[in-house]
C-alpha cells in the first residue's frame, strides 16, 4: 500500500502548522501513520517545531528547501517534495498519510497534482475577510478550504458568518471548513472530512 | 544504457531545449551548490559573479561533472552504470556534497520515473536495491542517452543548465539582475561549448574547487536553498 499524499497550503501565518499539530493529535488517538515534509522557507523552523511538538518520531519529519520558490517546489517542479516522499515511504511502510506542508505564500498558489491526490487551503481571519472573494486558485481550487482562527473574528472586525458564507458561494459547492487551532474547535470535522475523502477509513 | 538511434538534428535540438528548460522537473532549483553562503559572506559578490561563474564551470563542472555525465553516457548497461556510480561517489570527498549530489539524483529519477522515460525505471531500482547512490550526473548522462541525445549535445546542455541555475541563484537571492546574468551567459558561450568537448573515456575526476567545497560544508542556519 502506498500512502496517501495531501498537501496543506496558504498565506504565511494563515495556521497551516498550527492544523498540522492539532491534526496530528488526533490521528495518533485513532492510530493513522503519519509523516509530514515542510517546505519552509528561510529555516527549518516549521519541521524543528513539529519535532519539538513530539506528536512524531523525529525521523518521520523532513525539511524541503524551496531555493526561494514556493510556488516552484509545490507545482511547477515538486521533484524534490516527490522525492522526500518516497524516501519516508521507503523508510516507513505502514504510512497512511504524509502531509506537506508549503511554504505559505499567495493565494495564487496550487499544489500539483504530480504531487498531492488531495489538497486544502488554509487562510485566516486575520488576512482580511475579503480573501474570499478575491478569489485565487487557491482559495477556489483546493479540495478543502480551511479558515482559521475564528477565535479572533470579533477583535479584527470580521462578521465569521458571512465570511464562511461567501467563502462557500465562491467555491461553487466545493468544501469550506472553520476552525480555531488556538481553541480546538472544528478540528474535529477536519480529521471526519479527511478519514471519508482521503483515507477512505 | 539502452542504445537510442540518434535523432535527427532538429529532433534532438528540441529535445534538448525541452530537457535544458527551466520547467523540466529536476528538483535543480533548490540547490545553490555553495553559491548562497558565498554570497551571504561577500565571498562572491555582484562584481565578481562573472569571474565567479567562468571559474565554477571551468573548475567544477569541466573537472568533475562533465566527466561524471559523460560516464554515465557511456555506460553500456546498468552494471557498468552502477560501476561508474561507484567510482564517482569515491572522488566526491566532501560528505555533504555526496549526499546532495545522490538527492539531487533521487529527485531527477522521481521526475524520470514518473514520465516513464527510457531507462529511468530500471535506475531507479538500482539505486532503491542500494546498488547504486544514483549521483545526479551520472543519472542525467543515462537519462540524457536513452532519450536520444548524442554525447556531444548531452554536454553542452549539461554545462547551459550548470551555468544557468547557478547564476538563477544570484538573481532570486536580489544580488544580479534577471537581464544582467544573461549577459554573462552571452558572454561564455564560447568557453563553454570549449569547455564541453567530451572526455576521453578513461578521463577521471580531478577538479578543487575550494571555494565552493567549503561553502558546501558550511550550511547556514537560515538559507533559502537545500545547499
Ligand atoms: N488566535 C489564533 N491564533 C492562531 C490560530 N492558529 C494559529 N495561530 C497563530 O498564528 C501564528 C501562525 O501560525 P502557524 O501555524 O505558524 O502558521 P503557518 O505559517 O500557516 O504555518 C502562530 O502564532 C499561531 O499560534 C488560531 O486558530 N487562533
Ligand atoms: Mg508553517
Amino acid at each position: 500500500m502506498t500512502a496517501a499524499r495531501i498537501g496543506i497550503g496558504g498565506p504565511v501565518g494563515s495556521g497551516k502548522t498550527a492544523l498540522i499539530e492539532r491534526l496530528l493529535a488526533e490521528f495518533a488517538s485513532i492510530g493513522i501513520e503519519v509523516a509530514v515534509i515542510t517546505n519552509d522557507l528561510v529555516t527549518d523552523e516549521d519541521a524543528e517545531r513539529l519535532r519539538r511538538g513530539g506528536q512524531l518520531p523525529p525521523e518521520r519529519i523532513l525539511a524541503v528547501q524551496a531555493g526561494a520558490c514556493p510556488h516552484t517546489v509545490i507545482r511547477e517542479d515538486p521533484t524534490l517534495n516527490m522525492a522526500a516522499a518516497d524516501r519516508l515511504e521507503a523508510r516507513f511502510p505502514q504510512l497512511q498519510l504524509i502531509m506537506i506542508e508549503s511554504g505559505g505564500d499567495n493565494l495564487a498558489s496550487t499544489f500539483s497534482l504530480d504531487l498531492v491526490d488531495w489538497w486544502m487551503f488554509v487562510i485566516d481571519v486575520a488576512g482580511g475577510d475579503d480573501i474570499p472573494r478575491k478569489r485565487g486558485p487557491g482559495v477556489l481550487q483546493s479540495d478543502l478550504l480551511v479558515v482559521n482562527k475564528s477565535d479572533i473574528a470579533p477583535h479584527v472586525g470580521v462578521d465569521f458568518d458571512a465570511m464562511m458564507a461567501e467563502a462557500r458561494a465562491v467555491r461553487n459547492g466545493r468544501p469550506a471548513l472553520a476552525t480555531s487551532c488556538r481553541q480546538g474547535s472544528g478540528i474535529a470535522e477536519v480529521v471526519e472530512h479527511l478519514r471519508r475523502e482521503v483515507l477512505f477509513s | 544504457m539502452s542504445d537510442a538511434p540518434p535523432r535527427p538534428p532538429a529532433e534532438e535540438l528540441l529535445l534538448a531545449l525541452q530537457m535544458g528548460d527551466s520547467a523540466y522537473p529536476t528538483g535543480s532549483f533548490g540547490y545553490s551548490w555553495g553559491l548562497e553562503t558565498l554570497l551571504a559572506e561577500g565571498l562572491v559578490t555582484r562584481a565578481s559573479l562573472p569571474l565567479f561563474a567562468e571559474a565554477e564551470l571551468e573548475g567544477r563542472w569541466h573537472r568533475i561533472e562533465r566527466i561524471a555525465l559523460a560516464g554515465g553516457w557511456r555506460a553500456e548497461d546498468v552494471a557498468a552504470l552502477e560501476a561508474w556510480d561507484a567510482l564517482i561517489d569515491q572522488y566526491l570527498w566532501s560528505e555533504h556534497q555526496r549526499i546532495h549530489s545522490h538527492e539531487a539524483g533521487a529527485a531527477t529519477l522521481a521526475a524520470a520515473t514518473r514520465l516513464s522515460l527510457p531507462g529511468a525505471a530500471a535506475l531507479r531500482e538500482g539505486v532503491a536495491a542500494g546498488r547504486m547512490a544514483g549521483h545526479f550526473p551520472v543519472v542525467t548522462g543515462a537519462l540524457y542517452r536513452a532519450a536520444g541525445l548524442r554525447l556531444g549535445t548531452a554536454l553542452l546542455l549539461s554545462a547551459q543548465v550548470f551555468l544557468r541555475g547557478l547564476l538563477s541563484v544570484a538573481v532570486r537571492l536580489g544580488l544580479a539582475g534577471a537581464l544582467e546574468v544573461q549577459a554573462i551567459m552571452a558572454r561564455l558561450v564560447s568557453p563553454l561549448a570549449r569547455l564541453a568537448a567530451p572526455p576521453p573515456p578513461d578521463a577521471r575526476p580531478c577538479g578543487f574547487s575550494p571555494l565552493t567545497e567549503i561553502a558546501q560544508m558550511r550550511l547556514r542556519d537560515t538559507r533559502l536553498f537545500v545547499n
